[in-house]
């Protein structure tokens, strides 16, 4: 290996860093690990494939005589039940690879202020996933849609509609498992902790028989995130969703803050 | 400058850094020297603002890290050869730091090239040897061109041409009046690098003070005397105050003055009347030195060590 023994020196005037240094940051980390690539393809593999064998097996249902009628948009997000952990594992990772790589020292050097870093990481995180939320939504009713044939007829408001809640949906999920992420520094931990909140706990509440536990389960994350993706009014409509789903993600994003500002790292 | 103010972190009852005060001086290298346990890390981590201190202040040109604007351009530090993620390329981990200080993306290239990593540059850290992450973190230390260095063990794992390297670095940077802090376990590197030295032991300063005083306070730096009349010259010595311990066994007419400097002892002689036939400077090693100051304040000595140094605690225990 070649080396010099002197540092080359800086020139040029002192500019940039603060807010949008620290997005520049976070945007290149999320983008230079193969992780990040990979959960986005299983995300969308696993959405299309889904929504594939729903449209599918509603028409054979059909065929049976089964009414299965409903906006192919609304049927196909059912795929979204599974492909939102690789979302979960996507954001998880994105915060969690700093601790046990040790890079989160170089993160906080670079952004000593830990509230700006946790914004912008979410902010970049974030938005990614709202995009890919929107276009997996998209993808998933336009292979879902031939499949069902006349039974699956939707308009453009549902599309659109379920795309954006797709994206809303999987983006707050991303902004809980960052926030959930800082508070428990491990990937195992926040991916375990969020499959019980969103799936297991969910069915668990509803067949214990408790009046009080079947009404609470109604808010639990991912029935309101079916309400965000179906335009459905029961339980709630689609604002009292939304104000779940911000609730919960606010309160990890709370949580993580005050953890990343009060621990060493 | 770096200015620690009644420094102190403890963790629970236990105190890692105790009450340390003093200035790292620009256009130096500062040796940090301790046992292991002693606080060093601990003090880096704090000036960098990755962990809080109890109480007590880390400045840095009058300002706690987290107040720097552009942090990366002001003080680089190498503490950790582990500080990025395992999958992501040497030029990818620069090139975020880069942005995240406004520091332009020509300059990652360059860094690389004083590191001696461009050809690796997109290679994936994960596949790097330890001296290799050593390098990167070089690297990333000297990206914004910072006034203020800091090195936690910055030649571990390094082979002898790049354990050189580092030390003809450290020089040249403190030569262009850049502040440099520096901790090792080897002395004998601190010793061709350093001015200045800070030994710290159980998160207290032992000594501050430039090398060259650390290592004349050592018992066993000492003037070396031979002559034919040993009993007499001794009795002289004593009496004017000055220590004197007998010479290698096989040299019964050699003599060690620990205090005096050369031109004392031969003036005394003359004075007395004593032949001298030798009459010369015996330096202790810096490894010497600090052996003697940390005796009492070792950590994680071996158990045997531990017994005699820790002797007077016993009972207490």
């Amino acid at each position: 290996m070649t080396t010099t023994a002197t540092a080359p020196k800086l020139v040029g005037p002192v500019k940039g860093g603060g807010f949008k240094g620290a997005v520049a940051f976070e945007w290149t980390k999320f983008w230079s690990v193969r992780a990040t690539w990979w959960n986005l393809t299983v995300g969308l593999l696993l959405t299309v494939g889904f929504a594939a064998m729903v449209g599918a097996s509603a028409d054979a249902s059909a065929k049976k005589g089964v009414d299965v009628t409903m906006p192919a948009p609304h049927h196909a997000s059912q795929a979204f039940l599974i492909s939102q952990l690789a979302i979960v594992v996507l954001a998880t990772l994105a915060l969690t690879s700093e601790y046990s790589s040790g890079s989160i020292r170089t993160t906080l050097q670079s952004v000593p202020k830990r509230g700006r870093m946790l914004r912008c990481k979410t902010l970049v995180i974030g938005a990614v996933v709202v995009a890919a939320g929107f276009v997996f939504s998209l993808l998933g009713t336009l292979v879902a849609a031939p499949l069902m044939g006349e039974h699956g007829d939707y308009t453009g408001g549902q599309l659109l509609g379920t795309a954006l809640g797709a994206g809303v949906y999987l983006g707050l999920l991303a902004v809980m498992a960052i926030g959930l992420g800082t508070v428990l520094r491990s990937a195992a931990g926040t991916i375990t902790t969020l499959i019980m909140v969103l799936l297991a706990l969910p069915q668990l509440m509803g067949v214990v028989g408790a009046k009080w536990l079947e009404t609470a389960s109604d808010y639990m994350p991912s029935v309101a995130g079916t309400v965000l993706l179906t335009q459905d009014s029961d339980p709630y409509g689609g604002g009292v969703a939304l104000l779940v789903l911000v609730l919960w993600a606010l309160a990890a994003y709370v949580a993580g803050s005050a953890v990343l500002r009060r621990r060493d790292a | 400058m770096i200015t620690l103010d009644r420094l102190t972190k403890r963790y629970g009852d236990k105190t890692a850094v105790s009450d340390l005060s003093f200035e790292i001086k620009p256009g130096k290298v500062t040796g940090f020297l301790g046992p292991n346990g002693a606080g060093k890390s601990t003090t880096m981590r704090m000036i960098v603002g990755l962990d809080a201190p109890t109480s007590g202040r880390a400045l840095l040109r009058g300002k706690r890290y987290e107040e720097l604007r552009h942090p990366l351009r002001e003080v680089g530090a190498l503490l950790d050869a582990r500080a990025g993620h395992p999958g992501r390329s040497a030029y990818h981990h620069l090139l975020g730091m880069a942005r995240s200080n406004g520091i332009p993306a020509s300059r990652v290239a360059e860094v690389l090239e004083t590191v001696g990593l461009t050809e690796v540059a997109k290679k994936r850290i994960g596949s790097f040897s330890l001296g290799m992450g050593q390098r990167l973190g070089i690297a990333a230390a000297l990206l914004g061109d910072p006034k203020v260095l800091l090195f936690d063990e910055p030649v571990n794992g390094l082979d002898p041409d790049g354990v050189r390297w580092v030390r003809e670095l450290m020089r040249s940077l403190a030569a262009e009046g850049r502040t440099i802090f520096v901790s090792s376990h080897l002395m004998s590197e601190m010793q061709e690098t350093a001015d200045h030295l800070l030994v710290i032991g159980r998160g207290k300063i032992i000594a501050d003070a430039p090398i060259e005083e650390v290592i004349a306070g050592s018992s066993l730096t000492a003037v070396r005397v031979r002559t034919p009349q040993p009993d007499v010259l001794r009795r002289q010595l004593l009496e004017s105050g000055l220590r004197v311990e007998p010479g290698a066994d096989s040299a019964p007419d050699e003599l060690l003055v620990v205090g005096g400097t050369l031109e004392e002892i031969g003036d005394l002689a003359f004075h007395h009347r004593v032949p001298i036939h030798e009459l010369s400077m015996r330096k202790a090693s810096l490894e010497q030195a600090y052996m003697e100051l940390t005796a009492a304040s070792v950590e994680y000595g071996s158990p045997a060590l531990a017994q005699v140094t820790e002797a007077p605690d016993h009972q207490k225990a």
